[in-house]
């Protein structure tokens, strides 16, 4: 039978793979307005959504490469920034996730 | 060198030369972003301690340089239990044949390894099964074939296959002998020092025997490459068994062809009419015995489909 910290282990494991989908569409989400990597982080971080800096600098990447997200290099308080905002395919993929997402928490809902 | 860039200069010797300048430019613009709002909520200059705290949160140099690459993997986890059976089956089989091979080659030519050259061909032999199963999956996992053969999977091969469990031991008994007898057939193992040195006669195969030459070939590397199937796949099934039928009718043809055909061998030394007789009698009973061997399978492959149609009847 697993021991206390095997348990420990596991809840983290199956927490940390959760809010890995769910980052996904929290990011899309908050990047209906424009963001720099940083500023996003704090935006989530304010609605109460803690990312790591090791993961959510690379998923923004990879959603960029996706081209779900439109990027841009410009000045701003003496430093250049890349800019990030949702695409155009990127909206659409947000609106069919938020429709699935609604249809699983209704489902769990029931369940939970 | 500040510590940032050192970091960053650490980070790049990670990355693929051709996307170096621009991953690390953006782990930069990430990096420099944290700091800024550090300085923000501190209200003055960061001290080395407070650099050190945001690029420890960043993690290992390696782990950082990972996490802004594509995941890539030698064999991934969809391929990889394929690959560890393949690896053993394979495996399991080249050792087998290698060593029935050194057997046959010390009881008929005498030619014998000391336990280091035994070893040596050993790691050797391990060192290219490995290497070659290697390359085969690299190949399979890099070209996208694996993810057709995952889609294009069919219930329907569960239907009668499951039914019919192999015999682990006879087919490896029959890739050995036909290993055997391909690896002789081809010239990559000789025998030809069966007879001793101070013989007075000298046999060797006649030109019967070159008509067979490809067909034989063909027919027991047909035989070879089902049976290694069947191993690895572990069930006969309908194609496989109608393919195993097919090849021994064929060898049988030829066994028979051979029987009626003469002379089989050719004697050197004169004379020797009645002792050709001889051997040629005792090459029709080797080939009768093969012909026994080969009805054998045929009535095996045979009663396999029987139990396919009695399991069909029953359901």
């Amino acid at each position: 039978m697993a021991d206390k910290a095997d348990i420990d282990d596991i809840t983290e494991k199956l927490r940390s793979e959760i809010r890995r989908g769910a980052l996904v569409l929290a990011v899309l989400a908050q990047l209906r307005q424009e963001h720099y990597g940083y500023s996003l982080r704090k935006a989530l971080a304010d609605k109460g959504l803690e990312v790591e800096e090791g993961t959510l600098y690379p998923l923004i990447r990879r959603l960029e490469k996706q081209g779900l997200l439109t990027s841009e290099w410009r000045e701003e308080a003496r430093r250049r920034k890349r800019f990030y905002q949702l695409s155009d395919a990127g909206a659409q993929v947000l609106r069919q996730l938020q429709e699935d997402w609604l249809e699983l928490d209704a489902s769990l809902q029931q369940l939970v | 060198m500040d510590i940032i860039e050192s970091y960053l200069s650490e980070i790049g010797r990670f990355l693929p030369e051709s996307r170096r300048d621009e991953l690390v430019t953006e782990v930069r613009d990430d990096l420099l972003g944290e700091l800024e709002a550090l300085v923000e909520e501190r209200g003055g200059e960061l001290t080395e301690q407070d650099q050190r705290d945001v690029i420890g949160r960043f993690g290992h140099p390696f782990k950082v340089a990972a996490r802004y690459q594509p995941t890539k993997y030698l064999i991934g986890p969809e391929l990889y239990p394929a690959f560890r059976q393949t690896l053993r089956t394979v495996f399991v089989l080249a050792i087998v044949l290698w060593m029935a091979v050194t057997v046959i080659g010390y009881i008929v030519s005498g030619d014998s390894l000391g336990p280091f050259q035994l070893l040596g061909r050993f790691i050797e032999l391990s060192i290219w099964v490995v290497a070659v199963v290697i390359l085969v999956f690299l190949a399979i996992e890099n070209s996208g074939e694996k993810l057709r053969w995952y889609e294009d999977w069919d219930p329907k091969s569960l239907s009668t296959g499951v039914l019919n469990v192999i015999r682990r031991s006879d087919v490896i008994t029959n890739l050995i002998s036909e290993g055997v007898f391909l690896l002789w057939w081809n010239d990559v193992l000789s025998f030809s020092r069966w007879m001793p040195e101070d013989a007075v006669i000298e046999l060797s195969l006649s030109p019967v025997w070159d008509t067979f030459f490809w067909p034989l070939n063909l027919a027991i590397g047909v035989a070879f490459v089902l049976h290694f199937y069947v191993l690895v796949r572990g069930v006969w099934q309908r194609a496989t068994l109608l393919t195993e039928v097919v090849t021994n009718v064929a060898l049988l043809g030829m066994v028979f062809a051979l029987l009626v055909n003469g002379p089989l061998l050719v004697i050197e030394v004169m004379p020797a009419e009645h002792l050709q007789q001889v051997v040629q009698n005792t090459v029709r009973m080797i080939l009768l015995v093969l012909g026994g061997f080969v009805l054998w399978d045929v009535w095996l492959a045979v009663r396999g489909f029987r139990g396919i149609q009695l399991l069909k009847a029953k359901r």
